[in-house]
């Protein structure tokens, strides 16, 4: 039995260069004293401060995105024997192009930002660097939700490496529909690339990876069939609403890449079969 | 490995705050203005960084409290606000100024062995 308790929420404001930080120390502190509890960091000292500066740098991330450019958010962050969580909501502009967001160097932080040293485009592809899971949705006008996890795990992933929550971090992929915990334990085995969904209806197995630039609906109806438990939409293609939501009823996990398929096939291929690095 | 003393010497640094750790090895320098990009250099290593920078608002010490970093060290002699030296102070964060310009900092302090801090950022 696993309690997960409320470290710490608090609320920040657009444009509050000020008090930027504060919350994130505060957290940060709280958290220390917390973990100590905690049998798993008994045993693991190194890695409490390794995961406390990892939660430090990508809370400090959200909470400056939020003063940067949304007019009020509220950071929540959870802990519990496996994993540290932090959500991040804000009230804000939202991010239109979410894949360029997550590109180095991309930045609409204004000169004020700039000017205290902030704004160098890179908060949202660094929290997806450090955490271990990480999952944006934005909508445009409205504003952004960010969840972001790091796992309390030994160092050692060999045997669960190819969870599929370690394929969505190895690979840094973005996550687009809402997962639920039970399919991220789920093993992928292996991986199909195709295009056309009768060929995938035909050959895909169970417990594959499917690597696609399919976008429309009918994609989910294959994945169901075929017990496919991840899509990876390859060169960060666009996928409509009704997609999304159909897979997420359906308990399938959306993720997308910038990257080609055969650059993705490659990297995935790779890590599937560490032996032949 | 250098002592904050050796690196006082070195860049010919004034002490703003001296409430720290004195016996940090500091391993490693990092250079930066826009704090967003250090937040981008965590170190795995346990080894101490020691940034430079001319940022001297209070978030140059929030950043360095939150990537373990002990000394931070401002340069172009620029005036430190009150705040930035009392908030140093209270998270334990040893605050030295120089005359000196960020090049010729880095310049002096790595021909005396301070290594560049680790880079592992993939693009």
């Amino acid at each position: 039995m696993e309690t997960t308790i409320l470290i710490s929420e608090f609320f920040v404001f657009g444009d509050d260069f000020e008090h930027l930080g504060d919350g994130t120390l505060k957290t940060r502190e709280t958290l220390e004293k917390a973990l100590d509890g905690f049998e798993f960091f008994k045993r693991h000292q190194s890695l409490k401060k390794e995961n406390l500066r990892k939660l430090g740098v990508c809370s400090y991330e959200a909470e400056s995105n939020i003063v940067i450019h949304a007019k009020f958010g509220i950071i929540k962050t959870y802990a519990n024997e496996n994993k540290i969580k932090t959500i991040a909501k804000d009230i804000g502009p939202g991010i239109p192009k979410l894949l360029l967001a997550l590109t180095p160097g991309f930045s609409t932080a204004s000169d004020k930002a700039r000017k205290l040293g902030f704004g160098a485009g890179m908060g949202l592809k660094n929290i997806q660097k450090i955490s271990d899971f990480f999952v944006i949705t934005s909508k445009f006008g409205k504003g952004t939700y960010l969840t972001f996890e790091i796992w309390n795990e030994e160092i050692n992933k060999e045997g669960t490496k190819m969870k599929i929550k370690h394929l969505i971090k190895e690979l840094q992929l973005e996550v687009l529909t809402k997962y639920n915990e039970e399919i991220l334990e789920k093993i992928i085995k292996d991986a199909y690339a195709c295009d056309l969904l009768s060929r995938v209806l035909a050959k895909a197995n169970e417990d594959s990876a499917w690597i696609t630039i399919q976008t429309n609906v009918n994609v989910v109806g294959v994945a169901v069939i075929k017990r496919v438990p991840i899509i990876i939409i390859t060169e960060g293609e666009f996928v409509p609403e009704e997609t999304i939501k159909k897979a997420e009823e359906n308990s399938i996990i959306i993720a997308r890449t910038t990257h080609t398929t055969f650059e993705l096939s490659g990297k995935l291929y790779t890590l599937l079969e560490p032996e032949t690095k | 490995m250098m002592k904050v003393e050796e690196i006082i010497k070195i860049a010919n640094a004034e002490v703003l705050q001296d409430v720290g750790n004195w016996d940090a090895n500091i391993k490693y320098g990092f250079a930066a203005d826009l704090l967003s990009d250090t937040l981008f250099v965590i170190s795995r290593e346990e080894e101490a960084i020691l940034l430079i920078t001319g940022v001297t608002n209070p978030s140059v010490i929030k950043t360095a409290k939150i990537l373990d970093i002990p000394v931070v060290l401002i340069v172009r002699g620029k005036p430190v606000e009150q705040v930035t030296i009392d908030l140093a102070r209270k998270e334990k964060i040893i605050l030295l100024k120089t005359k000196h310009i960020m090049f010729v900092t880095c310049g002096l302090l790595y021909k005396e062995g301070l290594e560049g801090a680790p880079w592992k950022l993939q693009y």
